[in-house]
Protein backbone atom coordinates (compact mmCIF):
# COMPACT_ATOMS: atom_id res chain seq x y z
CA UNK A 1 0.00 0.00 0.00
CA UNK A 2 1.54 3.30 -1.00
CA UNK A 3 -0.95 5.58 0.72
CA UNK A 4 -1.39 5.71 4.48
CA UNK A 5 -5.08 4.91 4.89
CA UNK A 6 -6.51 6.10 8.21
CA UNK A 7 -10.13 5.01 7.87
CA UNK A 8 -11.27 2.21 5.64
CA UNK A 9 -14.83 1.04 4.89
CA UNK A 10 -14.90 -2.38 3.35
CA UNK A 11 -18.24 -3.47 1.79
CA UNK A 12 -20.20 -2.13 4.73
CA UNK A 13 -23.91 -2.80 5.04
CA UNK A 14 -26.12 -1.26 7.69
CA UNK A 15 -29.87 -1.09 8.21
CA UNK A 16 -32.03 0.44 10.90
CA UNK A 17 -34.79 -1.74 12.22
CA UNK A 18 -38.05 -0.23 13.39
CA UNK A 19 -40.79 -2.20 15.07
CA UNK A 20 -44.33 -1.39 14.03
CA UNK A 21 -45.61 -3.76 16.70
CA UNK A 22 -44.10 -6.67 18.59
CA UNK A 23 -44.22 -9.13 15.73
CA UNK A 24 -43.58 -6.98 12.71
CA UNK A 25 -40.28 -5.26 12.07
CA UNK A 26 -39.26 -3.10 9.15
CA UNK A 27 -35.69 -2.97 7.91
CA UNK A 28 -34.56 0.29 6.37
CA UNK A 29 -31.24 -0.19 4.60
CA UNK A 30 -28.96 2.81 5.03
CA UNK A 31 -25.61 1.67 3.68
CA UNK A 32 -25.31 -1.04 1.07
CA UNK A 33 -21.98 -2.53 0.14
CA UNK A 34 -20.30 0.74 1.00
CA UNK A 35 -16.54 1.09 0.53
CA UNK A 36 -14.39 4.16 1.13
CA UNK A 37 -10.76 4.84 1.97
CA UNK A 38 -9.72 8.02 3.73
CA UNK A 39 -5.97 8.69 3.61
CA UNK A 40 -4.29 10.34 6.59
CA UNK A 41 -4.18 14.14 6.34
CA UNK A 42 -6.96 14.50 3.78
CA UNK A 43 -9.76 17.06 4.01
CA UNK A 44 -12.79 15.28 2.66
CA UNK A 45 -16.31 16.70 2.27
CA UNK A 46 -19.29 14.35 2.18
CA UNK A 47 -22.46 15.51 0.43
CA UNK A 48 -25.83 13.85 0.10
CA UNK A 49 -29.48 14.67 0.75
CA UNK A 50 -31.06 13.85 4.10
CA UNK A 51 -31.37 10.11 4.41
CA UNK A 52 -28.54 9.34 1.99
CA UNK A 53 -26.57 7.58 4.73
CA UNK A 54 -23.84 10.12 5.34
CA UNK A 55 -24.45 10.56 9.08
CA UNK A 56 -24.56 6.79 9.53
CA UNK A 57 -21.23 6.50 7.74
CA UNK A 58 -19.85 9.27 9.97
CA UNK A 59 -20.94 7.49 13.14
CA UNK A 60 -19.11 4.38 11.97
CA UNK A 61 -15.84 6.27 11.80
CA UNK A 62 -15.43 6.23 15.58
CA UNK A 63 -17.42 3.14 16.41
CA UNK A 64 -20.63 4.86 17.54
CA UNK A 65 -22.14 2.39 15.11
CA UNK A 66 -20.58 -0.80 13.84
CA UNK A 67 -21.31 -2.45 10.48
CA UNK A 68 -23.77 -5.34 10.28
CA UNK A 69 -21.66 -6.85 7.56
CA UNK A 70 -18.35 -5.78 6.07
CA UNK A 71 -15.82 -3.92 8.16
CA UNK A 72 -14.59 -0.49 9.16
CA UNK A 73 -11.01 -0.10 10.29
CA UNK A 74 -9.43 2.92 11.91
CA UNK A 75 -5.65 2.92 11.58
CA UNK A 76 -5.92 -0.81 11.04
CA UNK A 77 -8.11 -1.49 14.09
CA UNK A 78 -11.52 -2.99 13.29
CA UNK A 79 -14.29 -0.96 14.97
CA UNK A 80 -16.08 -4.21 15.79
CA UNK A 81 -13.34 -5.04 18.30
CA UNK A 82 -14.96 -3.80 21.52
CA UNK A 83 -11.75 -4.11 23.51
CA UNK A 84 -10.17 -1.43 21.30
CA UNK A 85 -13.00 1.11 21.27
CA UNK A 86 -11.03 3.48 23.50
CA UNK A 87 -8.11 3.36 21.05
CA UNK A 88 -10.44 4.16 18.18
CA UNK A 89 -12.05 7.08 19.99
CA UNK A 90 -8.57 8.44 20.74
CA UNK A 91 -7.90 8.50 17.03
CA UNK A 92 -11.21 9.85 15.72
CA UNK A 93 -13.23 12.62 17.40
CA UNK A 94 -16.63 13.93 16.43
CA UNK A 95 -18.34 17.33 16.29
CA UNK A 96 -22.10 17.37 15.85
CA UNK A 97 -24.59 19.78 14.36
CA UNK A 98 -26.13 21.34 17.42
CA UNK A 99 -23.64 23.51 19.35
CA UNK A 100 -25.87 23.38 22.43
CA UNK A 101 -25.80 19.61 22.74
CA UNK A 102 -22.12 18.91 23.12
CA UNK A 103 -20.67 21.25 25.72
CA UNK A 104 -20.75 19.66 29.16
CA UNK A 105 -18.93 21.97 31.58
CA UNK A 106 -19.88 25.37 33.00
CA UNK A 107 -16.60 27.04 32.05
CA UNK A 108 -15.05 26.98 28.57
CA UNK A 109 -11.62 25.68 29.64
CA UNK A 110 -13.18 22.92 31.78
CA UNK A 111 -15.14 21.78 28.79
CA UNK A 112 -12.05 21.68 26.60
CA UNK A 113 -10.22 19.72 29.32
CA UNK A 114 -12.98 17.11 29.59
CA UNK A 115 -11.56 14.81 26.89
CA UNK A 116 -7.93 14.59 28.06
CA UNK A 117 -9.09 14.26 31.70
CA UNK A 118 -11.00 11.18 30.71
CA UNK A 119 -7.98 9.86 28.89
CA UNK A 120 -5.94 10.18 32.10
CA UNK A 121 -3.54 12.81 30.77
CA UNK A 122 -1.45 14.36 33.63
CA UNK A 123 -2.83 17.74 34.83
CA UNK A 124 0.20 19.83 33.79
CA UNK A 125 0.00 18.34 30.33
CA UNK A 126 -3.75 19.05 30.19
CA UNK A 127 -3.10 22.71 31.01
CA UNK A 128 -0.70 23.03 28.09
CA UNK A 129 -2.99 21.19 25.68
CA UNK A 130 -6.07 23.23 26.65
CA UNK A 131 -4.25 26.54 26.25
CA UNK A 132 -2.82 25.53 22.89
CA UNK A 133 -6.13 24.22 21.58
CA UNK A 134 -8.02 27.35 22.65
CA UNK A 135 -5.37 29.52 21.02
CA UNK A 136 -5.56 27.42 17.84
CA UNK A 137 -9.32 28.00 17.46
CA UNK A 138 -9.06 31.64 18.54
CA UNK A 139 -11.02 31.20 21.76
CA UNK A 140 -8.23 31.65 24.32
CA UNK A 141 -9.54 34.94 25.66
CA UNK A 142 -12.88 33.24 26.31
CA UNK A 143 -11.40 30.47 28.48
CA UNK A 144 -13.10 31.67 31.69
CA UNK A 145 -16.49 32.28 30.09
CA UNK A 146 -19.66 30.26 30.41
CA UNK A 147 -20.27 28.24 27.23
CA UNK A 148 -24.01 29.01 27.05
CA UNK A 149 -23.25 32.70 26.68
CA UNK A 150 -21.18 32.20 23.54
CA UNK A 151 -22.43 32.52 19.96
CA UNK A 152 -23.07 29.35 17.93
CA UNK A 153 -19.82 29.71 16.00
CA UNK A 154 -17.87 30.18 19.22
CA UNK A 155 -19.51 27.13 20.78
CA UNK A 156 -18.55 24.99 17.79
CA UNK A 157 -14.97 26.25 18.00
CA UNK A 158 -14.90 25.28 21.69
CA UNK A 159 -16.21 21.83 20.75
CA UNK A 160 -13.44 21.54 18.14
CA UNK A 161 -10.85 22.65 20.71
CA UNK A 162 -12.11 19.89 23.00
CA UNK A 163 -11.18 17.36 20.35
CA UNK A 164 -7.84 18.97 19.50
CA UNK A 165 -6.81 18.45 23.16
CA UNK A 166 -7.39 14.74 22.73
CA UNK A 167 -4.84 14.86 19.91
CA UNK A 168 -6.93 12.70 17.63
CA UNK A 169 -5.69 11.93 14.14
CA UNK A 170 -9.05 12.71 12.61
CA UNK A 171 -12.06 14.92 13.33
CA UNK A 172 -15.42 13.97 11.83
CA UNK A 173 -17.90 16.84 11.68
CA UNK A 174 -21.56 16.23 10.97
CA UNK A 175 -23.00 19.47 9.58
CA UNK A 176 -21.14 21.63 12.11
CA UNK A 177 -22.30 24.86 10.45
CA UNK A 178 -25.95 24.00 9.78
CA UNK A 179 -27.26 25.97 12.75
CA UNK A 180 -24.88 28.91 12.42
CA UNK A 181 -25.21 32.33 10.79
CA UNK A 182 -22.82 33.40 8.00
CA UNK A 183 -20.31 34.83 10.46
CA UNK A 184 -20.31 31.66 12.60
CA UNK A 185 -19.97 29.52 9.50
CA UNK A 186 -16.93 31.46 8.39
CA UNK A 187 -15.32 31.11 11.83
CA UNK A 188 -15.80 27.35 11.78
CA UNK A 189 -14.61 26.97 8.18
CA UNK A 190 -11.47 28.99 8.94
CA UNK A 191 -10.88 26.71 11.92
CA UNK A 192 -11.31 23.60 9.77
CA UNK A 193 -8.78 24.91 7.26
CA UNK A 194 -6.37 25.52 10.13
CA UNK A 195 -6.85 21.94 11.39
CA UNK A 196 -5.84 20.56 8.01
CA UNK A 197 -3.16 23.01 6.96
CA UNK A 198 -1.41 23.65 10.27
CA UNK A 199 -2.12 20.66 12.51
CA UNK A 200 -2.25 18.07 9.73
CA UNK A 201 -5.46 16.57 11.12
CA UNK A 202 -7.62 14.46 8.82
CA UNK A 203 -11.04 16.14 8.50
CA UNK A 204 -14.28 14.57 7.36
CA UNK A 205 -16.86 17.31 6.85
CA UNK A 206 -20.49 16.48 6.21
CA UNK A 207 -22.25 19.52 4.83
CA UNK A 208 -25.12 20.86 2.74
CA UNK A 209 -23.20 23.97 1.80
CA UNK A 210 -21.47 23.67 -1.54
CA UNK A 211 -19.22 26.66 -0.90
CA UNK A 212 -17.77 24.69 2.03
CA UNK A 213 -17.34 21.52 0.00
CA UNK A 214 -15.28 23.30 -2.69
CA UNK A 215 -12.64 24.04 -0.06
CA UNK A 216 -11.99 20.34 0.57
CA UNK A 217 -9.27 18.20 -1.08
CA UNK A 218 -11.86 15.66 -2.07
CA UNK A 219 -15.66 15.53 -2.34
CA UNK A 220 -17.71 12.37 -1.95
CA UNK A 221 -21.38 12.46 -2.97
CA UNK A 222 -23.65 9.84 -1.43
CA UNK A 223 -27.07 8.66 -2.53
CA UNK A 224 -29.11 5.72 -1.23
CA UNK A 225 -26.28 4.44 0.90
CA UNK A 226 -23.79 4.37 -1.96
CA UNK A 227 -21.09 6.64 -3.29
CA UNK A 228 -22.07 8.07 -6.63
CA UNK A 229 -19.34 10.65 -7.14
CA UNK A 230 -15.87 10.80 -5.67
CA UNK A 231 -13.07 13.13 -6.68
CA UNK A 232 -11.56 16.58 -6.47
CA UNK A 233 -14.22 19.33 -6.07
CA UNK A 234 -13.66 20.54 -9.64
CA UNK A 235 -14.18 17.09 -11.03
CA UNK A 236 -17.25 16.35 -8.91
CA UNK A 237 -19.05 19.64 -9.46
CA UNK A 238 -18.69 19.39 -13.23
CA UNK A 239 -21.47 16.76 -13.03
CA UNK A 240 -24.08 19.47 -12.67
CA UNK A 241 -27.06 17.45 -13.93
CA UNK A 242 -26.31 14.41 -11.81
CA UNK A 243 -25.80 16.45 -8.65
CA UNK A 244 -29.04 18.37 -9.22
CA UNK A 245 -30.92 15.15 -9.85
CA UNK A 246 -29.79 13.93 -6.42
CA UNK A 247 -31.49 16.91 -4.79
CA UNK A 248 -28.21 18.73 -4.20
CA UNK A 249 -26.77 22.00 -5.44
CA UNK A 250 -23.61 22.97 -7.21
CA UNK A 251 -22.02 26.32 -6.31
CA UNK A 252 -23.94 29.23 -7.88
CA UNK A 253 -20.88 30.20 -9.91
CA UNK A 254 -20.71 26.72 -11.46
CA UNK A 255 -24.45 26.68 -12.14
CA UNK A 256 -24.42 30.06 -13.89
CA UNK A 257 -21.55 29.04 -16.21
CA UNK A 258 -23.18 25.67 -16.80
CA UNK A 259 -26.51 27.19 -17.81
CA UNK A 260 -24.81 29.56 -20.24
CA UNK A 261 -22.90 26.64 -21.71
CA UNK A 262 -26.12 24.65 -22.05
CA UNK A 263 -27.77 27.57 -23.80
CA UNK A 264 -25.12 27.25 -26.50
CA UNK A 265 -22.56 29.81 -25.40
CA UNK A 266 -18.93 28.82 -25.57
CA UNK A 267 -18.08 29.05 -21.88
CA UNK A 268 -16.05 26.75 -19.65
CA UNK A 269 -18.31 25.67 -16.77
CA UNK A 270 -15.57 23.96 -14.85
CA UNK A 271 -15.44 26.88 -12.42
CA UNK A 272 -15.82 26.74 -8.65
CA UNK A 273 -15.92 30.27 -7.28
CA UNK A 274 -16.93 33.78 -8.24
CA UNK A 275 -13.48 34.75 -9.52
CA UNK A 276 -13.23 31.80 -11.89
CA UNK A 277 -16.80 32.34 -13.06
CA UNK A 278 -16.25 36.05 -13.71
CA UNK A 279 -13.05 35.11 -15.58
CA UNK A 280 -14.91 32.62 -17.76
CA UNK A 281 -17.69 35.10 -18.53
CA UNK A 282 -15.10 37.75 -19.28
CA UNK A 283 -13.34 35.60 -21.84
CA UNK A 284 -16.68 34.62 -23.35
CA UNK A 285 -17.50 38.31 -23.87
CA UNK A 286 -14.00 39.15 -25.12
CA UNK A 287 -13.95 36.55 -27.88
CA UNK A 288 -15.43 37.85 -31.08
CA UNK B 1 -52.12 50.24 1.43
CA UNK B 2 -52.91 50.00 5.09
CA UNK B 3 -50.33 48.78 7.55
CA UNK B 4 -51.38 45.52 9.17
CA UNK B 5 -48.62 45.80 11.77
CA UNK B 6 -47.18 49.04 12.93
CA UNK B 7 -44.28 49.23 15.37
CA UNK B 8 -43.64 52.57 17.07
CA UNK B 9 -40.46 53.45 18.98
CA UNK B 10 -40.00 49.90 20.18
CA UNK B 11 -37.18 49.33 22.66
CA UNK B 12 -36.49 46.05 24.39
CA UNK B 13 -33.89 45.41 27.05
CA UNK B 14 -32.96 41.99 28.37
CA UNK B 15 -32.24 41.52 32.10
CA UNK B 16 -33.29 45.04 33.09
CA UNK B 17 -31.82 46.09 36.43
CA UNK B 18 -29.01 43.51 36.39
CA UNK B 19 -25.37 43.95 35.37
CA UNK B 20 -26.03 41.87 32.26
CA UNK B 21 -28.68 44.31 30.98
CA UNK B 22 -28.45 44.59 27.20
CA UNK B 23 -30.46 46.39 24.56
CA UNK B 24 -31.91 43.97 22.00
CA UNK B 25 -34.08 46.50 20.17
CA UNK B 26 -33.27 50.16 20.09
CA UNK B 27 -36.12 52.51 19.22
CA UNK B 28 -37.41 50.55 16.23
CA UNK B 29 -40.28 51.95 14.17
CA UNK B 30 -41.66 50.29 11.07
CA UNK B 31 -44.87 49.48 9.20
CA UNK B 32 -45.70 46.13 7.62
CA UNK B 33 -48.10 46.60 4.71
CA UNK B 34 -50.93 44.15 4.22
CA UNK B 35 -50.17 41.39 1.72
CA UNK B 36 -46.43 41.98 1.55
CA UNK B 37 -43.88 39.21 1.50
CA UNK B 38 -41.05 40.53 3.63
CA UNK B 39 -37.62 39.04 4.17
CA UNK B 40 -36.04 39.81 7.54
CA UNK B 41 -32.29 39.48 7.59
CA UNK B 42 -29.47 40.18 10.02
CA UNK B 43 -26.75 38.22 11.77
CA UNK B 44 -27.23 36.51 15.13
CA UNK B 45 -27.81 39.06 17.87
CA UNK B 46 -29.07 41.74 15.48
CA UNK B 47 -32.49 41.68 17.16
CA UNK B 48 -34.54 39.99 14.46
CA UNK B 49 -35.89 37.16 16.62
CA UNK B 50 -36.67 39.59 19.45
CA UNK B 51 -38.53 41.77 16.96
CA UNK B 52 -40.72 38.97 15.59
CA UNK B 53 -41.59 37.77 19.09
CA UNK B 54 -42.96 41.24 19.79
CA UNK B 55 -45.27 41.11 16.79
CA UNK B 56 -47.59 38.53 18.31
CA UNK B 57 -47.20 39.67 21.88
CA UNK B 58 -44.87 36.94 23.14
CA UNK B 59 -42.59 39.64 24.48
CA UNK B 60 -43.81 42.89 25.98
CA UNK B 61 -41.88 45.97 24.87
CA UNK B 62 -39.72 47.77 27.44
CA UNK B 63 -40.77 50.97 25.67
CA UNK B 64 -42.92 51.63 22.63
CA UNK B 65 -46.02 50.06 21.09
CA UNK B 66 -46.97 47.36 18.60
CA UNK B 67 -50.21 47.98 16.67
CA UNK B 68 -52.16 45.26 14.89
CA UNK B 69 -54.72 46.74 12.49
CA UNK B 70 -54.46 49.99 14.43
CA UNK B 71 -54.96 48.49 17.92
CA UNK B 72 -52.27 48.36 20.59
CA UNK B 73 -51.79 44.62 21.18
CA UNK B 74 -51.09 45.18 24.87
CA UNK B 75 -54.06 47.51 25.53
CA UNK B 76 -55.92 44.65 27.22
CA UNK B 77 -55.94 40.85 27.48
CA UNK B 78 -58.40 40.47 24.63
CA UNK B 79 -56.17 42.42 22.25
CA UNK B 80 -53.14 40.30 23.20
CA UNK B 81 -55.10 37.09 22.67
CA UNK B 82 -56.23 38.36 19.29
CA UNK B 83 -52.63 39.11 18.31
CA UNK B 84 -51.66 35.52 19.16
CA UNK B 85 -54.23 34.21 16.70
CA UNK B 86 -53.89 36.80 13.96
CA UNK B 87 -50.11 36.79 13.91
CA UNK B 88 -48.85 33.22 13.53
CA UNK B 89 -45.28 32.57 14.54
CA UNK B 90 -43.44 29.53 13.28
CA UNK B 91 -40.28 29.13 15.35
CA UNK B 92 -36.90 27.81 14.31
CA UNK B 93 -36.86 24.02 14.16
CA UNK B 94 -40.67 23.90 14.62
CA UNK B 95 -40.61 20.10 14.40
CA UNK B 96 -39.30 20.02 17.98
CA UNK B 97 -42.72 21.25 19.08
CA UNK B 98 -44.75 18.40 17.61
CA UNK B 99 -46.33 16.49 20.46
CA UNK B 100 -49.73 14.99 19.56
CA UNK B 101 -50.59 11.36 18.87
CA UNK B 102 -51.31 11.92 15.22
CA UNK B 103 -50.34 14.48 12.61
CA UNK B 104 -54.00 15.49 12.17
CA UNK B 105 -54.38 16.17 15.90
CA UNK B 106 -51.18 18.15 15.98
CA UNK B 107 -52.28 20.40 13.12
CA UNK B 108 -55.68 20.81 14.82
CA UNK B 109 -54.13 22.01 18.08
CA UNK B 110 -54.09 25.72 17.14
CA UNK B 111 -57.62 25.92 15.68
CA UNK B 112 -58.94 23.93 18.66
CA UNK B 113 -57.41 26.49 21.04
CA UNK B 114 -59.22 29.16 19.07
CA UNK B 115 -62.45 27.35 20.09
CA UNK B 116 -63.59 26.93 16.49
CA UNK B 117 -66.47 24.54 15.67
CA UNK B 118 -65.39 20.95 14.96
CA UNK B 119 -66.28 20.98 11.24
CA UNK B 120 -64.30 24.19 10.77
CA UNK B 121 -61.30 22.61 12.51
CA UNK B 122 -61.47 19.57 10.23
CA UNK B 123 -61.67 21.63 7.09
CA UNK B 124 -58.77 23.81 8.18
CA UNK B 125 -56.61 20.77 8.95
CA UNK B 126 -57.30 19.37 5.49
CA UNK B 127 -56.54 22.69 3.83
CA UNK B 128 -53.32 23.25 5.79
CA UNK B 129 -52.11 19.72 5.04
CA UNK B 130 -52.73 20.41 1.37
CA UNK B 131 -50.69 23.62 1.44
CA UNK B 132 -47.68 21.81 2.87
CA UNK B 133 -48.11 18.74 0.67
CA UNK B 134 -48.88 16.18 3.38
CA UNK B 135 -50.94 13.31 2.08
CA UNK B 136 -53.90 11.54 3.60
CA UNK B 137 -51.79 8.58 4.70
CA UNK B 138 -49.59 10.90 6.77
CA UNK B 139 -52.47 12.31 8.77
CA UNK B 140 -53.12 9.36 11.07
CA UNK B 141 -49.43 8.61 11.66
CA UNK B 142 -47.55 9.69 14.75
CA UNK B 143 -45.67 12.88 13.89
CA UNK B 144 -42.54 11.17 15.20
CA UNK B 145 -42.72 8.57 12.44
CA UNK B 146 -42.39 11.20 9.73
CA UNK B 147 -39.12 12.08 8.00
CA UNK B 148 -37.33 15.28 9.04
CA UNK B 149 -38.73 17.28 6.11
CA UNK B 150 -42.26 15.97 6.66
CA UNK B 151 -42.10 16.81 10.37
CA UNK B 152 -41.19 20.37 9.57
CA UNK B 153 -44.03 20.64 7.06
CA UNK B 154 -46.49 19.21 9.61
CA UNK B 155 -45.37 21.84 12.14
CA UNK B 156 -45.77 24.61 9.57
CA UNK B 157 -49.27 23.32 8.73
CA UNK B 158 -50.15 23.70 12.41
CA UNK B 159 -49.50 27.43 12.19
CA UNK B 160 -51.21 27.79 8.80
CA UNK B 161 -54.34 26.07 10.16
CA UNK B 162 -54.89 29.04 12.44
CA UNK B 163 -55.26 31.10 9.25
CA UNK B 164 -53.41 34.08 10.66
CA UNK B 165 -53.40 37.42 8.85
CA UNK B 166 -49.66 37.62 9.30
CA UNK B 167 -47.48 34.56 9.16
CA UNK B 168 -43.93 34.77 10.48
CA UNK B 169 -41.34 32.09 9.75
CA UNK B 170 -38.13 32.14 11.77
CA UNK B 171 -35.51 30.45 9.57
CA UNK B 172 -37.83 27.79 8.16
CA UNK B 173 -35.10 26.19 6.04
CA UNK B 174 -32.38 25.89 8.72
CA UNK B 175 -30.72 22.48 8.73
CA UNK B 176 -32.46 21.21 5.59
CA UNK B 177 -30.74 19.83 2.52
CA UNK B 178 -30.95 21.88 -0.72
CA UNK B 179 -34.02 20.04 -1.97
CA UNK B 180 -35.82 20.32 1.37
CA UNK B 181 -35.02 24.03 1.39
CA UNK B 182 -36.51 24.54 -2.10
CA UNK B 183 -39.67 22.65 -1.11
CA UNK B 184 -40.27 24.80 1.99
CA UNK B 185 -39.59 28.08 0.19
CA UNK B 186 -41.95 27.28 -2.65
CA UNK B 187 -44.75 26.09 -0.40
CA UNK B 188 -44.51 29.28 1.67
CA UNK B 189 -44.55 31.33 -1.52
CA UNK B 190 -47.56 29.44 -2.91
CA UNK B 191 -49.42 29.81 0.36
CA UNK B 192 -48.84 33.54 0.34
CA UNK B 193 -49.91 33.94 -3.31
CA UNK B 194 -53.06 31.90 -2.80
CA UNK B 195 -54.22 33.34 0.51
CA UNK B 196 -52.89 36.88 0.07
CA UNK B 197 -51.78 36.93 3.69
CA UNK B 198 -48.78 38.88 4.92
CA UNK B 199 -45.59 36.85 5.34
CA UNK B 200 -42.40 37.69 7.18
CA UNK B 201 -39.54 35.28 6.53
CA UNK B 202 -36.47 35.42 8.75
CA UNK B 203 -33.39 34.05 7.02
CA UNK B 204 -29.62 34.25 6.86
CA UNK B 205 -29.65 33.59 3.16
CA UNK B 206 -29.90 36.65 0.95
CA UNK B 207 -30.43 34.35 -2.00
CA UNK B 208 -33.43 32.61 -0.46
CA UNK B 209 -34.98 35.97 0.37
CA UNK B 210 -34.35 37.24 -3.17
CA UNK B 211 -36.21 34.23 -4.51
CA UNK B 212 -39.43 34.77 -2.57
CA UNK B 213 -39.70 38.21 -0.95
CA UNK B 214 -40.83 41.59 -2.31
CA UNK B 215 -39.28 43.67 0.43
CA UNK B 216 -36.40 43.27 2.87
CA UNK B 217 -35.79 44.50 6.38
CA UNK B 218 -32.13 44.44 7.42
CA UNK B 219 -31.53 44.48 11.17
CA UNK B 220 -28.21 45.42 12.74
CA UNK B 221 -27.38 45.99 16.40
CA UNK B 222 -31.02 46.24 17.43
CA UNK B 223 -31.93 48.78 14.78
CA UNK B 224 -33.49 48.70 11.34
CA UNK B 225 -30.47 49.25 9.14
CA UNK B 226 -32.35 49.15 5.82
CA UNK B 227 -35.94 48.57 4.73
CA UNK B 228 -37.16 48.64 1.16
CA UNK B 229 -37.81 46.55 -1.91
CA UNK B 230 -35.31 43.78 -2.59
CA UNK B 231 -33.68 45.60 -5.51
CA UNK B 232 -32.99 48.80 -3.61
CA UNK B 233 -31.64 47.11 -0.50
CA UNK B 234 -29.48 44.56 -2.32
CA UNK B 235 -27.96 47.26 -4.51
CA UNK B 236 -25.88 48.25 -1.48
CA UNK B 237 -23.76 45.11 -1.39
CA UNK B 238 -20.85 46.71 0.44
CA UNK B 239 -23.02 47.84 3.31
CA UNK B 240 -24.59 44.37 3.62
CA UNK B 241 -21.17 42.68 3.65
CA UNK B 242 -19.94 45.15 6.23
CA UNK B 243 -22.64 44.08 8.71
CA UNK B 244 -21.73 40.42 8.31
CA UNK B 245 -24.26 39.23 5.74
CA UNK B 246 -23.44 36.79 3.00
CA UNK B 247 -23.88 38.37 -0.41
CA UNK B 248 -24.95 35.72 -2.98
CA UNK B 249 -22.12 34.32 -5.07
CA UNK B 250 -23.81 35.34 -8.32
CA UNK B 251 -23.97 38.94 -7.10
CA UNK B 252 -20.23 38.75 -6.39
CA UNK B 253 -19.63 37.47 -9.93
CA UNK B 254 -21.38 40.54 -11.29
CA UNK B 255 -19.46 42.96 -9.10
CA UNK B 256 -16.23 41.36 -10.34
CA UNK B 257 -17.42 41.84 -13.92
CA UNK B 258 -18.16 45.45 -13.08
CA UNK B 259 -14.62 45.91 -11.77
CA UNK B 260 -13.38 44.65 -15.12
CA UNK B 261 -15.46 47.31 -16.83
CA UNK B 262 -18.44 45.18 -17.84
CA UNK B 263 -21.51 46.75 -16.39
CA UNK B 264 -24.83 44.95 -16.25
CA UNK B 265 -27.89 45.71 -14.19
CA UNK B 266 -27.30 45.78 -10.44
CA UNK B 267 -30.13 43.47 -9.45
CA UNK B 268 -28.67 40.03 -9.92
CA UNK B 269 -28.92 37.77 -6.83
CA UNK B 270 -30.04 34.43 -8.20
CA UNK B 271 -28.59 32.14 -10.87
CA UNK B 272 -31.82 32.60 -12.84
CA UNK B 273 -31.43 36.38 -12.97
CA UNK B 274 -27.73 36.12 -13.83
CA UNK B 275 -28.44 33.72 -16.63
CA UNK B 276 -31.19 35.91 -18.10
CA UNK B 277 -29.10 39.07 -18.01
CA UNK B 278 -26.09 37.45 -19.66
CA UNK B 279 -27.93 35.39 -22.25
CA UNK B 280 -29.99 38.37 -23.39
CA UNK B 281 -26.89 40.49 -23.64
CA UNK B 282 -25.08 37.84 -25.69
CA UNK B 283 -28.03 37.26 -28.00
CA UNK B 284 -28.38 40.96 -28.67
CA UNK B 285 -24.66 41.25 -29.38
CA UNK B 286 -24.75 38.33 -31.80
CA UNK B 287 -27.67 39.93 -33.66
CA UNK B 288 -25.83 43.21 -34.01
CA UNK B 289 -22.81 41.53 -35.56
Amino acid sequence: MNKDILIKFNNVTFAYTSYEDEEESVNTPVLTDFSLEIPRGQFIAVLGHNGSGKSTAAKMMNALLVPQSGSVTVDGIPTSDESRIIDIRRKVGMVFQNPDNQLVATIVEDDVAFGPENLGVPPEEIRVRVDNALKAVGMYEFKDREPHKLSGGQKQRVAIAGIITMQTDCIVMDEPTAMLDPRGRKEVMDTIKMLCDELGITVVLITHYMDEAVKADRVVVMNDGKICLDGAPREVFSNVELIKSLGLDVPQATELAYRLNKAGFDIDFNVLDEEECAGAIFSLLEVK
Amino acid sequence: MAAVISVKNLTYEYNVGTPSCSVALDNVSLDIEKGDFIGLIGHTGSGKSTLVQHLNGLIKPTKGTVYLNGNDIHSDKKATREARFKVGLCFQYPEYQLFEETVAKDIAFGPRNMKLPENEITSRVVKAAMYVGLKKEHMEKSPFDLSGGEKRRAAIAGVMAMEPEVLIFDEPTAGLDPKGRDVILSLVKNYQTQTGCTVILVSHSMEDIARVADKVIVMNKGRVEMYGDVKTVYADCDRLSAIGLNVPQVTKVFSLLKEKGLEFSDDVYTVEQGFNVLSEYLKRRDLND
